[in-house]
C-alpha cells in the first residue's frame, strides 16, 4: 500500500534554525574542503553575512588558487537565494566583472532556487562552473587581486 | 609538540587524502606558528600551506582563536604553489596559445593593412559578419603581443575606428555608438572576446539567453527590434559597401522575423549591443511589434524609460488588460497608428525597411477592437481560452503576409495568460482529499470547504477542520 | 479508521478521532521497529491501545481498544498542536510562547529574567522550533537577546542537557522553557558553551555577575 503520509505534515525549518544547521555543518567541515563557509561575525545573531572559500579545481586555470567570497542571506532565505559576491577577482561568465557579484540569472542554482539548497550548494556549483569546458581555460586576472 | 595546556582543544585537520587531529590552544598560537607545527604532519612547507576555516583563509599574523576555532571543528590544510609559480603557470597557458599558432608579430603590419581587420575591427571581427577570415588566424592575430598592446589602448582603437570614413559617419549619426566606442571597458571586453574563443562563445551564449528572456516579455520583442535597428544595422552596414546595404538589411529582417528558428550560427553568433545603455530621446519613440503600434503609447509604458524597466513593468500586465485599454480609447490608438504610416524616417518607423506595408487601414483597427472585445468577454470561460489571443491574432493579421510571420515571435512573447482553474474541486483537490480521507476526515463537502479555506494546503486544511468540527 | 494523536503525557497520548470528534487516551503498546530505521515511514508506525474516550464536552469513558499504524509524523504534528494550545491556555509564569501563523512548529518565546538572578528585570526573546521527529527529538531553542551567561553562546545557543542527550519524549515545550528559566537562575560554568564567559564566572563570579547585570540592562529591556 503506497503511503502518502510523508507529505502530509511538511516540516518547514525556519530561517534561523536552518542557518544554524548550516553553520554547524560548515564548522565541522564539509566534504573534502574544496568549499568552506562560515559566519562573517561570530555574534551576528541573525546570521546574515557569511564568508566562503572555493579552492580552484585542479587541471584548470583556477588550480592552486583560493577564491574568497561573501554571501548574504536576507530574511527570505532559504525561501529565496542568498546574494553572492566574489571578493577575489575571477573571470567567469556568471560573475559581474565590475562588482564581483554572481549574477543570479546566470547561475542555475540561484536562478532556480529551491528551499533545500544551501550555501554549500551555491559554492559547489560555482566551483563546478570553474571547471566546465567553457570556463576552465578562461584567462584569469592575477592572483590576489580583489573586486 | 602538542599542547597540554588547560585550554587546548582537539581540532580536526583535513588535508588532501588524510584527516588528523591536533591538540593545541588556539589562544596561544598564531596561524603561522600553527602552520609550522603542521609541516611535520602534512609534509607541506609552511610557505605553501594555507589554512581554511569557515570560509576564511587564516592570516599568518592572527591568533587561531580570532577565527573562533572550537573543539571538534575542522580546519582545511591546502597546499598552494608559491605565488610566483602560480602566476607563471597562468602566463604560460595564455602564451602557449599565442606561440603555437603561425602568426608572429612580423605578419602584423600586413594584416593591419588589409581592409577586413584593421579598417573595421568591429564590423569584421566582432560580429563575425561575412568576414572571410579563418577563426584560427583571427585568434592568433588578436593574440599577438603587438596587437594586444595596441588594442589594450582604447585611444588607439578609437582612432583606428575613426579613420574609417563610414564608421565615422555612422558614429556621427548615432551618438550612442560613439558612447560605446568611447567606453574603454567595452573595447577591452570585446578585444578579450575576440582573443578568446571560449569567452566569445560564452558571451554569445549569454547574449542569446538574455535575448530569449527579453523575447518572452510582452514588448520585449519590440526592444530587441529597436536594438537591432539602432545599433546593429548601422554598425553592420558601416563595414560594407553601400550598394550591399539593402540586401543586408533584408537579410537582417529575415533573421529578425525568424526568431523562432534561427539558422544555425546566425543569430547565435551575433552579440547585441547593450540594451541597458543610455540612449538618446529620438530613438526612444515607439518602434514595435504589431501590437505596440496599436496600443496607445501610454498603455504599455514603452518609451522614455530604460527599456529594461519598461519590459519589466509590462511583464505583469496581461495581454487582456492591454487590449482592453486600447479599445477604451480608440482615438488614441487611431492616432498612434497614424504616426507609424509609411514614409516615416527609418529611425521612427516601427519597421526599418522603407516601403514595407503598414497596418494603417482603419479596417484593421476596427477588427482588432472587435477581437479585443470578444477576447475580453471570453476571458473567463474556459482554461483553454488563454490560448485564444494567438489564434485571434492569426486571423487579424492574415491580410499582411509579413505581419503573419511577425506574430509568431509575438506568440512566443506573450506570457502564459493566468490560468483560471475551473476544474471541479473534487478533481482539483483530488490528492488532498484522498489524504484527508486517509486521515479520517470523511466529510468530503467539509473537506472541500477546508481546502478552499486553506488554499489547497492539507496541513492548514486540517487545522481548519479541527477548529470547525466542534 | 484512522485516529490522530492529540496529546501526549509520557507514554500515554490523548488522541482525537476527527470523524466522530471523540478524544481518546492511548498508550503505546508496541512499535513495529526500533529507532534505527526511523527514516522508513512504514517502519515508523506505532500501535496504540486506547484506554478511554471522551466526546467533546462530555466526561471520559473507560474503554479499551487498539489503534493501529499511526505514523510518527502524525504523532509529532498533533503533539505540537496540542502543546501549543495548552501553552496558550495555561501560560507558565514569566514565560510566553506564541506559534508563528505560517509555521505552527515555530514559536516566538519570551522569558522574563528570574528574580534573585543577574537577569532579573530583563525580558529575553527566544525562538523555538519543533523538528520533524519531535517529540522523539528535542525542540531547538535559541536566545535572540544578547545575554551574558556561561551556558549561552554569542549566537544564543543554549547548553542544556535536556536539549541534548537528556531529552525524553515525555518532556514538553513547557518543561523545556521552565528549565531554561531555571538555567538563568543557576548558571553552570563547569559545562560551558561560552568559554570566555565561563572563565570569567569561575575566576571572579562577582564581576561576571555585574557584567551579566549590565548586559541585562543594555540588551534585555523588552
Amino acid at each position: 500500500m503506497p503511503n502518502n503520509n510523508t507529505t502530509i505534515f511538511p516540516t518547514k525549518v525556519p530561517r534561523n534554525f536552518r542557518l544554524l544547521e548550516e553553520l554547524e555543518k560548515g564548522e565541522k567541515g564539509i566534504g573534502d574542503g574544496t568549499c568552506s563557509y562560515g559566519l562573517s561575525n561570530s555574534d551576528d545573531i541573525y546570521m546574515s553575512d557569511w564568508n566562503g572559500t572555493i579552492i580552484g579545481p585542479g587541471h584548470t586555470v583556477h588550480e592552486n588558487r583560493i577564491y574568497s567570497l561573501k554571501l548574504h542571506c536576507d530574511e527570505n532565505y532559504p525561501d529565496g537565494p542568498p546574494t553572492v559576491y566574489f571578493i577575489s577577482r575571477i573571470n567567469l561568465p556568471c560573475v559581474n566583472q565590475h562588482t564581483g557579484k554572481v549574477e543570479p540569472s546566470k547561475l542555475n542554482c540561484l536562478a532556480n532556487w529551491r528551499r533545500t539548497y544551501t550555501l554549500e550548494t551555491v559554492l559547489t556549483e560555482l566551483r563546478r562552473e570553474m571547471s566546465t569546458t567553457h570556463n576552465r581555460r578562461l584567462p584569469q586576472p592575477p592572483e590576489g587581486t580583489t573586486f | 609538540m602538542e599542547d597540554s595546556s588547560e585550554h587546548a582543544v582537539v581540532v580536526k585537520f583535513r588535508s588532501t587524502g588524510k584527516d588528523f587531529n591536533y591538540n593545541f590552544d588556539p589562544a596561544q598560537l598564531t596561524v603561522r606558528q600553527l602552520k609550522e607545527r603542521l609541516t611535520t604532519k602534512t609534509s607541506i612547507p609552511a610557505d605553501s600551506m594555507r589554512l581554511v576555516y569557515s570560509g576564511r583563509v587564516l592570516k599568518d599574523e592572527d591568533t587561531v582563536e580570532l577565527y573562533g576555532v572550537k573543539a571538534g571543528h575542522t580546519i582545511y590544510v591546502v597546499k598552494i604553489a608559491a605565488n610566483r609559480a602560480a602566476e607563471q603557470a597562468a602566463n604560460a597557458s595564455t602564451t602557449t596559445t599565442a606561440t603555437s599558432t603561425t602568426a608572429t608579430p612580423t605578419t602584423l603590419p600586413s594584416t593591419r593593412g588589409s581592409n577586413n581587420v584593421s579598417g573595421n575591427p568591429f564590423g569584421a571581427n566582432l560580429f563575425g559578419f561575412g568576414s572571410g577570415l579563418d577563426p584560427d588566424v583571427m585568434r592568433s592575430v588578436m593574440n599577438s603581443p603587438m596587437l594586444r598592446h595596441l588594442l589594450s589602448n582604447p585611444e588607439i582603437v578609437r582612432s583606428m575606428m575613426m579613420q574609417n570614413p563610414t564608421m565615422r559617419q555612422m558614429i556621427e549619426r548615432n551618438p550612442e555608438i560613439g558612447h560605446i566606442i568611447n567606453d574603454p571597458s567595452f573595447i577591452r571586453q570585446t578585444m578579450d572576446m575576440a582573443r578568446n574563443p571560449e569567452l566569445m562563445r560564452e558571451m554569445m551564449r549569454n547574449n542569446d539567453r538574455a535575448l530569449a528572456n527579453l523575447e518572452t516579455i510582452p514588448g520585449g520583442f519590440n526592444h530587441l527590434r529597436r536594438m537591432y535597428h539602432t545599433l546593429q544595422e548601422p554598425l553592420d552596414s558601416a563595414g560594407r559597401n553601400n550598394d550591399q546595404l539593402s540586401e543586408i538589411a533584408n537579410q537582417r529582417l529575415a533573421q529578425l522575423l525568424n526568431v523562432e528558428s534561427p539558422p544555425e550560427g546566425q543569430i547565435n553568433s551575433t552579440p547585441l549591443p547593450n540594451p541597458w545603455a543610455p540612449r538618446n530621446n529620438n530613438l526612444q519613440t515607439q518602434v514595435g511589434n504589431p501590437f505596440a503600434n496599436i496600443f496607445p503609447v501610454g498603455v504599455i509604458p514603452l518609451s522614455n524609460q530604460t527599456p529594461f524597466l519598461t519590459s519589466n513593468s509590462s511583464r505583469n500586465q496581461s495581454p487582456h488588460s492591454s487590449i482592453r485599454s486600447s479599445t477604451s480609447s480608440p482615438s488614441t490608438s487611431q492616432s498612434t497608428n497614424n504616426t507609424t504610416g509609411p514614409g516615416q524616417s527609418s529611425n521612427n518607423s516601427p519597421f526599418p525597411i522603407p516601403g514595407m506595408p503598414m497596418p494603417a487601414d482603419p479596417d484593421f483597427i476596427r477588427r482588432l477592437q472587435q477581437t479585443a472585445e470578444r477576447l475580453f468577454s471570453h476571458q473567463y470561460t474556459t482554461s483553454q481560452q488563454s490560448q485564444r489571443p494567438n489564434s485571434y491574432s492569426t486571423s487579424m493579421f492574415n491580410p499582411n503576409p509579413l505581419l503573419m510571420t511577425m506574430q509568431s515571435p509575438f506568440g512566443n512573447a506573450s506570457p502564459p495568460a493566468p490560468q483560471q482553474n475551473t476544474d471541479p474541486p473534487q478533481t482539483r483537490f483530488r490528492d488532498q482529499l484522498r489524504r484527508l480521507e486517509e486521515m479520517g476526515f470523511h466529510d468530503q463537502a467539509l473537506n472541500i470547504r477546508a481546502l478552499f479555506a486553506a488554499g489547497g494546503d492539507v496541513t492548514s486544511a486540517i487545522d481548519w477542520l479541527l477548529q470547525n468540527l466542534n | 479508521m484512522r485516529h490522530v494523536i492529540y496529546q501526549r503525557k509520557s507514554a500515554r497520548e490523548v488522541a482525537r478521532d476527527p470523524s466522530t470528534n471523540t478524544f481518546l487516551t492511548v498508550e503505546h503498546t508496541d512499535k513495529e521497529t526500533d529507532n534505527s530505521s526511523r527514516n522508513d515511514e512504514r517502519a515508523e508506525t506505532n500501535n496504540f491501545k486506547v484506554l478511554r474516550t471522551k466526546s467533546h464536552g462530555s466526561q471520559w469513558i473507560n474503554s479499551e481498544f487498539l489503534l493501529e499504524r499511526v505514523t510518527q509524523r502524525q504523532v509529532s504534528y498533533f503533539c505540537a498542536r496540542v502543546e501549543t494550545e495548552r501553552l496558550l491556555q495555561e501560560p507558565a509564569p514569566g514565560i510566553s510562547a506564541t506559534p508563528h501563523e505560517d509555521n505552527l512548529r515555530y514559536f516566538d518565546v519570551i522569558i522574563a529574567g528570574p528574580s534573585q538572578s543577574p537577569f532579573e528585570g530583563g525580558v529575553f526573546n527566544l525562538e523555538l522550533f519543533l523538528p520533524e521527529d519531535y517529540p522523539m527529538a528535542p525542540p531547538k531553542v535559541r536566545f535572540l537577546t544578547k545575554i551574558y551567561h556561561p551556558n549561552i553562546d554569542k549566537l544564543g545557543r543554549i547548553c542544556l542537557d535536556i536539549l541534548k542527550d537528556k531529552w525524553s519524549p515525555a518532556l514538553q515545550i513547557r518543561t523545556v522553557l521552565l528549565s531554561i528559566q531555571a538555567l538563568l537562575s543557576a548558571p553552570n560554568p563547569d559545562d560551558p558553551l561560552a568559554n570566555d564567559v565561563a572563565q570569567h564566572w569561575k575566576e571572579n563570579e562577582q564581576a561576571a555577575i555585574a557584567t551579566a547585570r549590565d548586559w541585562t540592562r543594555s540588551y534585555a529591556q523588552g
